[in-house]
């Protein structure tokens, strides 16, 4: 669950200018920020009428960008979390070395 | 309004109207074919509905745009945007699912994915819940663990390019806070809302409601899908449009 913000238009942002209105949901749960924003999110209760007239009530979301453009963003932010992830295993201490401390501090105790 | 009895086409006619329950094989530019089992007696295009048809007759409505235009005339030209095709069946207007062969592939109109032959559905936890067609081609997603979401996707993919809305009518015993429908990239979500990309929320209603989703932005295959918690959601139609 996150708080996103939505303009006069229902379109998504993830920061506030002062005007938008906020919204808690778990429809975006694990995107990023480029994601997010390429969305409309019409809540329950409201209606966004589309430029050639047709009419959707909320709860309604989808996206008001190029879905594979979101798509795109999506998976480099993906991408980018795995890189993190695979640098930040490779710096960590070995399981190996943690058990040798471990029953060097085990083996210590009976000394 | 464009009138025939044949069934067929014409000579002078830039078209070809054909039933039958597979695409016709060796089909030329613009035949359309109406997925139906029962016979066409004649067909009509019209933006409003025929008054007083004879049994299996189509109409096919149309409009001012359509996934699949046509020069109705091999000589000048009436430019004919279809919508969608219904036939009267035992004292009825059925929906049929048409589609039209333009240059060498048959281009849909409206599609249906309830009620539909081609789509079956599955419960992607069985534990959880399990899909039902009904004897009236709707389609019923239930859940049958307590305090659990089940979803339910199509088998089948199915591409919206050039489709603008996604139009779905329902009942819900349930409604709760993440229950919906909507389409999706892959059938392995859980429970969630940020498995669709698009998707509509299910309110608890005994009363068959519609509701439409814009899909205009969403130009690739997806699955359609639906997520109810603690009861069950019956599909009575979910439809695509231009």
């Amino acid at each position: 669950m996150r708080t996103i913000y939505i303009d006069s238009e229902f379109k998504c942002h993830v920061s506030n200018d002062g005007t938008m209105t906020a919204v808690e949901t778990d429809a975006f749960d694990g995107k990023c920020d480029a994601y997010i924003e390429g969305y409309r999110f019409v809540p329950d209760g409201e209606t966004w009428t589309r430029s050639d007239g047709e009419v959707f009530h909320g709860e309604m979301v989808a996206p008001w960008k190029d879905f594979a453009e979101l798509d795109n963003a999506q998976r480099e932010y993906e991408r980018q979390l795995l890189a993190e992830y695979e640098a930040a295993l490779a710096e960590s201490v070995p399981l190996s070395e943690l058990e040798a401390a471990y029953q060097k501090g085990v083996n210590s105790a009976y000394d | 309004m464009i009138f025939n009895m044949s069934g067929g086409g014409g000579a002078a006619l830039n078209f070809k109207v054909m039933g039958g329950t597979a695409e016709p094989s060796n089909p030329a530019e613009n035949t359309i074919w109406i997925d139906t089992d029962a016979k066409i007696t004649g067909w009509l295009f019209s933006s409003h509905q025929p008054e007083n048809p004879a049994e299996g007759m189509v109409w096919i409505s149309t409009g001012t745009s359509s996934t699949a235009p046509f020069n109705a005339l091999k000589k000048n030209g009436i430019t004919v945007y279809p919508m969608s095709a219904k036939q009267y069946i035992n004292g009825a207007w059925v929906n049929k699912t048409a589609k039209t062969y333009q240059g060498g592939k048959w281009v849909d109109w409206v599609v249906y994915v309830v009620p539909s032959n081609t789509f079956s559905w599955f419960s992607n936890n069985t534990v959880r819940g399990n899909v039902t067609k009904n004897n009236d081609n709707s389609v019923t997603v239930n859940c049958t663990s307590t305090n659990y979401y089940v979803m339910a996707f199509t088998n089948q993919s199915f591409d919206l390019t050039g489709f603008n809305k996604m139009i779905v009518t329902y009942t819900s015993t349930s409604g709760y806070s993440m229950a919906a429908i909507g389409v999706a990239t892959s059938t392995t979500g859980t429970e969630a809302y940020n498995e669709y990309i698009a998707y509509t929320k299910v309110n608890k209603t005994s009363t068959p409601v519609t509701a439409t989703i814009n899909i205009s932005n969403i130009n690739r295959p997806v699955y359609f899908g639906a997520t109810e918690f603690n009861g069950s959601i019956t599909i009575k139609e979910i439809r695509l449009e231009v």
